[in-house]
């Protein structure tokens, strides 16, 4: 039984439970149809976990993707021009970024490194969205590494270093191939992309009405 | 009789109904309808999948109920039984004559007012609270009840909690002082009343072999010439020499009950006052008569208060869905005589359900391995049965007393619930959206009763 024979099956929710089970497609997977935010004419959408798709900039991320944070979008002519539209085919993910986080307890953010684990999805966005405005440095990777640094922790003490190194110094992006010029990783380094006010409310300098996230990742080169 | 159930798995049954063919998931309580393209030779357990599909790739399927017992969760209902006595000698009786097997107690007013502090005690801040009687007859001890309102009242104010009451009484000793202390705190009163004369006396008789349905319509009327409580509800108690479910619950309805409730007897000490085999089944017809005609009324916008079945179509609405039957030893605990608490009021005075004092504190441990030992997902043959998380594994002490003996009959009744909520769904959609407006009395029969139709 394949997904889509699943999906042709036509089940119609009668009560209450059975209508909250559906899941909005493309909005975050905490969206439900009686969430008010979420339900804007497609297109519309305002809800500002969205935004944080594109917390790195030149970049946009989803959030939900086979149990991990895929690239959907680059800027090519960003620091993402190290790998191409068939390597977002294949897969580029999202494993790991260093950068400010508020610290739980008071005193200032501490800068430190974060995995992506699967299942990401919501616990990814929470992530992302606790970084503090100011030095961001990513790793996106191969399908092939990022499952290798889900196993490894030898691995992610590697990258742990690199992302660390790249993000103290302001070193610029590299990226490695195979030895058939596939895409293997790329450390990029940049700033956090900042959408709110320090009162948490939507800043006109980085978000104009009408402009489509897409374009402003396009328009936000690394 | 058994309603028209077609397939079942532990995940879920294919129920049919006149507004077509529904797919019922145990888990949530989901209630699908299927198209004419999907109701053809396929499999019950694909339809399943599909509703366990997970919502993304990559995205595990969550259980609602994993099987995970709940941890005890802060009191919110405690139950006084005040009188463990009684003025009637019902035969049927769970509580042997309200003395639960011993002599013959009253708890004293120290108790009462100790019980009151250990449920605002072991509360959640600022929640609200339910102080409910029970007995034997707890208008045996008045006093007590008079203290312990009073008190709960006060003490609520104190610390910031609501505080509601509720009494369970058999309606016979209910002076004129009684019934404006009922209205006054807003009581939700449920009087035990079996149906019309003859087969209430037959059941409900006094100590001296009188009967008590007099008596209870001599309460019915001084209430409405005094004042309703807040919610007055007739429980009938079924047994299968009772007679016609659909002609009791009719006659309840028309001595203007806000709602009226049945419930089969299934561990009498008189063993034939306990359901068995195609008593059952007569049940079952009688129930499902009644929910018709509940059901019809809903559809004309008149209000049939039968609330067994109004009860069971809001939570398949809502998909309720619990791993256990009800909240006994959870948020519920029951307090007997001499201060001793117990999972629910059916237990008092049982050591293996005891579960603290209100003088020295709650057992954690007991109330622990109570929702460890009794949750649905551990019992069997509940393990294997689509309907377990409505049902939550049937009444504790009926099962511990006699067995899963009326399985069957709850599925079934529930089946034809399920139809009948997917029928009314979509012939009264307002019933669910807004039923506390839809009918123009409102869920109360105040408006009836005011108007003396004592019919």
């Amino acid at each position: 039984m394949t997904s889509a024979d699943l999906q042709s099956m036509k089940l119609f929710a009668r009560n209450l439970t059975a209508r909250a089970d559906r899941v909005v497609l493309g909005n975050p997977v905490t969206t439900r149809p009686e969430d008010a935010v979420e339900n804007c004419f497609p297109g519309l959408e305002f809800d500002q976990r969205n935004f944080d798709k594109a917390f790195f900039p030149g970049v946009l991320f989803e959030w939900h993707h086979d149990g991990g944070v895929a690239v959907r979008l680059r800027d090519p002519q960003g620091a993402a021009g190290f790998f191409t539209d068939d390597d977002l085919k294949s897969g580029v993910f999202l494993i790991a970024f260093a950068g400010r986080f508020s610290a739980r307890r008071p005193g200032p953010p501490r800068f430190l490194t974060r995995f992506v684990l699967p299942p990401a999805g919501l616990d990814a966005w929470r992530l992302a969205r606790d970084v503090e405005p100011g030095p961001l440095s990513i790793i996106l990777g191969s399908r092939a590494l990022f499952d290798l640094a889900q196993q490894s922790e030898d691995v992610r003490g590697q990258l742990d270093s690199w992302v660390s190194f790249n993000a103290e110094t302001g070193a610029p992006p590299e990226a490695t191939t195979n030895e058939q010029g596939q895409f293997k990783w790329i450390v990029g380094v940049g700033e956090r992309a900042r959408f709110l006010t320090s009162e948490g409310v939507i800043d006109p300098a980085h978000i104009s009405p009408g402009r489509s996230l897409e374009k402003h990742v396009r328009a936000v080169a690394i | 009789m058994s309603a028209p159930l077609h397939n079942f798995t532990p995940d879920g049954a294919l129920i049919e109904s006149g507004a077509g063919r529904h797919l019922f998931v145990a888990d949530g309580s989901r209630i699908y309808d299927l198209d004419a393209s999907t109701t053809g030779d396929i499999d019950i357990a694909v339809l399943i999948e599909a509703a366990h599909a997970p919502p993304l790739p990559g995205i595990a399927f969550l259980r609602r109920i994993d099987g995970r017992p709940l941890p005890p969760p802060p009191l919110q209902t405690l139950s006084l039984n005040v009188a463990q006595s009684c003025n009637l000698a019902c035969g049927y009786c769970y509580a042997d004559g309200g003395g639960f097997g011993g002599h013959a107690k009253t708890m004293s007013a120290a108790t009462a007012r100790m019980a009151v502090d250990r449920l605002i005690l072991e509360s959640h801040p600022g929640s609200g609270l339910v102080v409910g009687f029970m007995g034997g007859e707890p208008f045996l001890a008045r006093d007590v009840m008079y203290e312990a309102v009073a008190y709960a009242t006060a003490r609520a104010g104190e610390t910031g909690h609501s505080v509601r009451f509720s009494v369970t009484t058999n309606g016979t000793m209910l002076t004129d002082a009684d019934i404006v202390f009922l209205h006054d705190h807003s009581f939700q009163v449920s009087i035990s009343i079996d149906g019309p004369a003859e087969t209430h006396d037959r059941a409900r008789r006094t100590k001296s072999g009188r009967g008590s349905y007099a008596r209870i319509i001599d309460a019915l009327e001084r209430m409405a010439r005094l004042g309703r409580p807040r919610h007055l509800s007739a429980r009938a108690t079924v047994t299968p020499r009772s007679g016609d479910v659909p002609a009791i619950v009719d006659h309840l309805i028309g001595l203007s009950f806000d709602s009226v409730g049945v419930a089969p007897v299934l561990t009498s000490p008189v063993p034939n006052d306990n359901y068995n085999g195609e008593d059952f089944s007569r049940l079952l017809a009688g129930m499902i008569a009644t929910g018709r005609r509940t059901a019809e009324a809903i559809h004309r916008g008149q209000r049939y208060p039968f609330s067994n079945f109004e009860t069971a179509m809001q939570e398949l609405h809502r998909g309720t869905h619990r791993p256990y039957p009800c909240g006994a030893g959870a948020a519920y605990l029951s307090v007997g005589a001499n201060g001793d608490m117990f999972a629910c009021h059916r237990f008092i005075d049982d050591p293996s359900m005891r579960m603290g004092h209100v003088a020295a504190g709650l057992d954690q441990l007991s109330r622990e391995r109570h929702l460890a030992d009794r949750h649905v997902d551990r019992q069997e043959p509940c393990r294997s049965c689509w309907a377990r998380y409505l049902c939550g594994g049937a009444c504790h002490h009926e099962v511990i007393r006699r067995g899963r003996v009326g399985c069957d009959y709850i599925r079934s009744w529930l089946s034809y619930c399920i139809g009948a909520y997917a029928e009314l769904s979509q012939s009264a959609p307002g019933y669910f959206e807004a039923p506390e407006t839809y009918f123009d009395v409102g869920f109360s029969n105040e408006a009836n009763f005011a108007e003396g139709e004592l019919r």
